[in-house]
């Protein structure tokens, strides 16, 4: 009874927020605001232990807060917002529905992927681009956050290459004539170019550094961490999507290194070509001399 | 699009060689303001040519189109010069390559070098400059000059020395002020006229006040101190020929004065401001070939003219028909009956001479 007063209050409640701007919970929701940081030394508030290749990339717990209600606002931020749900027997599972139901409620037409829900050993996982909502025993707490949250920063490392690769196209079809022919009328264009140049060899270097990531062979035995590892890989189809970045980014390579050959063999042909003038202009200078003494001296 | 600097500059320009002609012509008196719009001139229609490369229309033709237009120009400028001196000064004088020659020369060469690095038209700048005292040197230009005016022979020879070097305006070294207005024109407006590089409108002020200062202390130096250099040295401050210091100086009011005048009136000042001082600057500004054959005209034929039918030697009043404040009287009087004219032209959309130059042209 209390239960299903529970449920329809959240349901009621839900159906109040008409606009899905705020969920209402019964049960005390731990918030987390994440952020990642790259250095050598401890953050502050450093949370779990360091990743990555060179063990530099750090999670940090910016703030947390214990809450029965969730906004949009609350996870719109530049950073990951990590819901805990408490292991509760009769309301945690609902309350982990609720969440990627409400998740689910897109804010616009063209907004993003939809949230994936992993259930493994117990814990529940929930993963969404700007959130992920982790209801797991206390005694796996940190194991299943320090998976999930790596498995977070390689998925939007991911996520960050493909935006700008896609946002890369319109500049790179409009270079792309530069490849064939480099002109005087390109000569201005250069510095944007080895700037687009540069962004993209930048995307290359993110990519090589991210494939060790992704692309990881199966521990055995397995872990709790590996697995929640695998199947966040396997759900948000990492390996593919890296594939078709690989794809794309060879593209954009192509044509930047075709362009810097042509402004390269360009360039130096038009300091050839300007010594032979300054050589043409001198000799012609010259000339004028010669011609000058000469008339000078055969008027009488 | 026009901008009220350039027109401004040009105006001062066209006053100064209104009054200086008058002054000299009809009394035989130079005034002090002598040798100051000649080089202004010639330094602007570099920038007007970058302009004009730079305007929209101009942009749409190809680039052989304007080469073309640019040579054609050119040549009517050249072609034009020795009809004037003909009909104006007079048939013998007819290669004494006076301005029109020079700015004809100037418009082939900018047409013709246009895509040119700016290193290298500022190596040809300064060729012309350093090489100008060597040719007069080898070509003996006192001789040239010896009656205190450009009186050449008229054989091959003299011809082709009075053009590149003895002549009122050789080669060496004025077409270094067209070929420098135009490389201060691309730096300041680049290729497109979108926006001016403050940057470098800085710089050229900075060099050119640099460049007046140093040709100030030369000729101070020279005044103060004559004793300590050779009496054959060449004077220090003259036009022709044109000395070293005269150029530097020269060149240096007009790099610091356009680009004073265009951060000030253009950018720095709105539009409304100073409206009818704009609007008298942009008449006189577009039609300053016109004027410049106009004045010429006006205060020369009557002096051949009544001398003729006196029965004299045509140049027979030149310099000698009156005195100075009457010359700057007419001077004035024919300034502002030429604005007159003008304003009456554009009011009937009569053509000018610059209307000939596009309708051939272009």
């Amino acid at each position: 009874m209390q239960a299903e007063k529970t449920i329809s209050s959240i349901k009621s409640t839900s159906q109040f927020a008409s606009d899905d701007l705020e969920i209402i919970s019964e049960l005390s929701l731990e918030v987390w605001e994440i952020e990642f940081a790259n250095q050598k030394s401890l953050p502050p508030n450093a949370y779990g232990r360091p990743f990555g290749s060179q063990r530099q990339q750090h999670i940090v717990r910016k703030k947390t807060t214990s809450t029965h209600k969730l906004h949009r606002q609350d996870i719109e931020g530049a950073g990951l917002t990590l819901v805990m749900v408490p292991d509760d027997a009769s309301l945690g599972m609902a309350t982990v529905q609720r969440l990627q139901d409400w998740l689910e409620r897109r804010e616009s037409e063209d907004s993003f992927a939809r949230p994936q829900l992993l259930a493994l050993q117990g814990a529940q996982i929930v993963w969404h681009p700007q959130c992920v909502v982790i209801m797991v025993p206390a005694n796996r707490v940190q194991t299943v956050c320090q998976a999930v949250l790596d498995g977070y920063f390689y998925e939007a490392e991911l996520r960050s290459i493909e935006a700008a690769l896609e946002g890369n196209w319109e500049n790179t079809l409009g270079d792309a004539p530069l490849g064939f022919e480099f002109n005087a009328t390109a000569v201005s264009r250069r510095s944007e170019l080895a700037e687009r140049f540069q962004e993209v060899l930048k995307l290359r270097t993110r990519l090589a550094r991210l494939t060790s990531n992704i692309v990881v062979p199966h521990v055995y035995p397995p872990t709790l961490a590996s697995q929640i590892g695998e199947r966040l890989r396997e759900r948000l189809r990492m390996e593919e999507r890296l594939e078709l970045v690989e794809g794309k980014l060879e593209v954009q390579e192509h044509v930047y290194e075709m362009c810097s050959h042509r402004t390269s063999e360009y360039m130096v042909a038009r300091t050839g070509h300007h010594l032979e003038w300054v050589i043409i202009l001198l000799l012609g200078f010259q000339t004028i001399l010669w011609i000058v003494d000469l008339l000078s001296t055969a008027t009488p | 699009m026009r901008y009220s600097s350039i027109d401004l500059l040009r105006t001062i320009s066209i006053v100064i060689m209104v009054v200086v002609h008058f002054c000299e012509n009809l009394a035989g008196a130079t005034p002090k303001i002598a040798g100051i719009g000649a080089p202004m001139f010639m330094f602007l229609s570099g920038i007007s040519f970058r302009l004009w490369l730079n305007g929209r229309s101009t942009r749409q033709k190809s680039d052989e189109t304007i080469t073309k237009i640019a040579v054609r120009r050119g040549f009517f400028l050249i072609g034009l010069g020795f009809v004037f001196n003909i009909f104006v000064w007079m048939p013998e004088d007819v290669f004494n390559w006076d301005v029109l020659t020079l700015i004809g020369t100037g418009m082939i060469c900018m047409g013709l070098a246009r895509h040119a690095p700016p290193q290298m038209i500022g190596m040809v700048c300064a060729l012309l400059f350093l090489m100008g005292p060597v040719v007069r040197q080898l070509t003996d230009w006192e001789s040239y000059w010896a009656e205190g005016y450009f009186d050449p022979d008229f054989t091959l020879p003299d011809v082709i020395l009075g053009y590149i070097a003895v002549g009122y305006f050789p080669i060496f070294p004025w077409l270094l002020f067209p070929l420098l207005g135009f490389s201060v024109g691309t730096l300041t407006f680049g290729e497109k006229s979108d926006q001016a590089n403050a940057v470098a409108l800085r710089a050229i002020f900075v060099v050119g006040i640099s460049l007046m200062i140093l040709a100030a202390t030369a000729v101070l130096v020279r005044y103060f101190c004559a004793d300590q250099f050779p009496n054959t040295w060449p004077k220090s401050w003259t036009m022709f020929p044109p000395s070293i210091e005269y150029t530097t100086g020269t060149i240096g009011w007009g790099l610091s004065a356009f680009s004073a005048c265009y951060w000030l009136f253009d950018l720095k000042m709105p539009a409304e401001k100073f409206a009818g001082i704009r609007r008298i600057a942009e008449r006189f500004s577009r039609r300053s070939l016109t004027a410049y054959l106009l004045h010429h005209v006006v205060h020369l034929w009557p002096l051949w003219l009544y001398a003729a039918w006196q029965g004299l030697e045509p140049t027979y009043y030149w310099r000698e028909t009156t005195n100075v404040y009457v010359a700057l009287l007419l001077a004035g009087g024919f300034l502002i009956l030429c604005y007159g004219f003008f304003a009456w032209l554009d009011r009937n959309k009569y053509p000018a001479v610059e209307n000939l130059m596009r309708w051939l042209c272009d």
